[in-house]
């Protein structure tokens, strides 16, 4: 019967959703209470994982499901550098100077910033549009630009998908946040590029009455 | 509300509740399909009616306070999210989401952007909290000797502005003048209590020292007018501050990456 079928009562069928009712169901792994272990895909995290893989290499793990080779999982972090400029211009990083000018949490300047990297123009989601080129070569896609685009069509050609680039790449940008971050929560309260009320250029109606109150 | 203190975990192997409990949302399932709700209450009263016979102000008040308020708490409440609705262009946290409509960020991200800035412990939510433990602490005492309690005020030798108290201060070395207009306009309203009324006179106390009300400590002193508790005070700040803040972004959405000032190297400077 498919999900969308009405069972013999003439109810809705929901077979699908209360069989997983009332519990988890994961290929990823977890903490088994009882024996006081982690798994992360089929590895002991701590006994077999922890200080025999890079952070990177669990990284792409936990996002792909594959192992990727030290090399790639080196490749893919000295990547990160490239995304990594402490500079409060950029739009992101922009957002991790803002929060901790208004004394916003560590968490709460590094999440800002990483949400706004999540952008069209940049970041990520910029780069699903790639598709592997090994083909033509390996090399850069058209239309990337600098470590972005060199980035994703390194990736794509070693067979990653754009969704799982897209997870790869989540947190790349967090080390210049977190340095922007840094700087401005260590300063003075609201002291990142204050502006004054001429420093707003409005072009809305000019000043005018409410209309009579007809309710 | 009753029964909000937290469970105290009496050992490590203390037995985990089989179902979530909730006071607030009551969903009677659908004859066809369990997962999906019929119809539904809020306190008690059904979505429906509220929705036909009354305004949001008196449905959001139930929400979180758990009965209808009455014509003076509207009117509180509804001033109150008039006065917060939006805390300008230069505000930290509209400028974060005008950056990330400008920067093309997935518009869905907008607002939790903006509303993580806000949360802030300077002019935002975390600030909002504080206030309202401090007005909690200081309320049975004279403001003048709250202030007595302080200890030396003059005035420290470091930049930027002055914090005496949470929600109480100076901004860009100032008293703020659209704050003070703010509690003068709520301390004439019948719903405002003793809490906006302390707070006035510690504020005025604080005006031959450059100080004031500050937007957070106005919400701090309102919300406890109204019954809120402190733990509330961050989140409903972030709340009533999210229709600007999403305004702001949105208007960007669609200008160029240049419609925001971008610091040329003149401008920048990087220090040893």
């Amino acid at each position: 019967m498919s999900s969308n079928e009405k069972n013999e009562t003439g109810r809705d069928d929901t077979s699908f959703w209360d069989d997983l009712r009332g519990r988890i169901r994961t290929r990823k792994g977890g903490f088994v209470i009882s024996r006081g272990t982690v798994y992360s895909l089929g590895h002991n995290l701590l006994e077999e994982l922890m200080g025999n893989i890079s952070y990177f290499q669990l990284l792409i793990l936990n996002a792909t499901g594959r192992m990727p080779d030290r090399p790639t999982a080196d490749w893919l972090e000295d990547s990160f550098f490239c995304t990594s400029y402490p500079d409060a211009r950029i739009w992101c990083n922009h957002m991790g100077s803002l929060a901790g000018t208004l004394k916003a949490s560590p968490l709460a300047g590094v999440c800002s910033g990483l949400l706004a990297s999540d952008s069209l123009m940049y970041g990520p989601r910029s780069l699903g549009f790639l598709r592997p080129v090994h083909h033509h070569g390996p090399g850069k896609e058209k239309g990337g630009d600098g470590c972005g685009g060199d980035r994703g069509a390194f990736l794509s050609d070693r067979g990653f998908s754009p969704e799982e680039i897209r997870r790869m790449l989540s947190i790349y940008m967090n080390a210049g946040i977190t340095a922007c971050y840094a700087e401005a929560e260590g300063r003075p309260a609201e002291s990142f590029f204050p502006l004054r009320c001429s420093d707003v250029d409005y072009r809305g109606p000019s000043p005018r009455s409410l209309p009579p109150d007809d309710t | 509300m009753e029964d909000n203190k937290e469970p105290k975990v009496k050992h490590r192997r203390e037995k985990h509740a089989s179902r979530m409990v909730t006071r607030i949302w009551d969903e009677t399932p659908s004859k066809e399909n369990p997962y999906l709700s019929e119809s539904c209450r809020c306190h008690g009263y059904s979505v429906h009616d509220l929705m036909e016979k009354r305004s949001f102000v008196d449905t959001l008040y139930l929400l979180f306070l758990g009965e209808l308020p009455s014509k003076d708490q509207a009117r509180m409440l509804e001033t109150l999210m008039i006065a917060l609705i939006n805390p300008g262009p230069r505000h930290p946290a509209a400028r974060a989401a005008i950056y990330a409509g400008c920067g093309k960020t997935d518009r869905a991200h907008i607002l939790p952007i903006a509303l993580t800035v806000m949360g802030g412990a300077h002019l935002g939510g975390t600030e909002v909290a504080d206030a309202m433990d401090f007005l909690n602490r200081h309320i049975t005492e004279e403001p003048e000797a709250v202030l007595s309690g302080k200890g030396n005020t003059e005035r420290p030798n470091e930049a930027g502005d002055r914090r005496i108290a949470p929600g109480f201060g100076s901004r860009f070395n100032g008293i703020e003048p659209f704050s003070a207009n703010i509690a003068k306009s709520l301390l004439g309203l019948s719903g405002s209590g003793d809490f906006l009324r302390w707070g006035d006179d510690f504020a005025k106390k604080l005006n031959p020292m450059g100080m004031g009300w500050l937007s957070t400590g106005i919400a701090a002193a309102a919300f406890l007018d109204l019954g809120f508790s402190p733990p509330a005070g961050a989140g409903l700040f972030q709340l009533l501050s999210a229709p600007g803040l999403l305004a702001h972004g949105l208007e960007y959405c669609d200008k160029p990456l240049h419609a925001v000032p971008f610091l040329d190297e003149e401008h920048y400077t990087i220090e040893p």
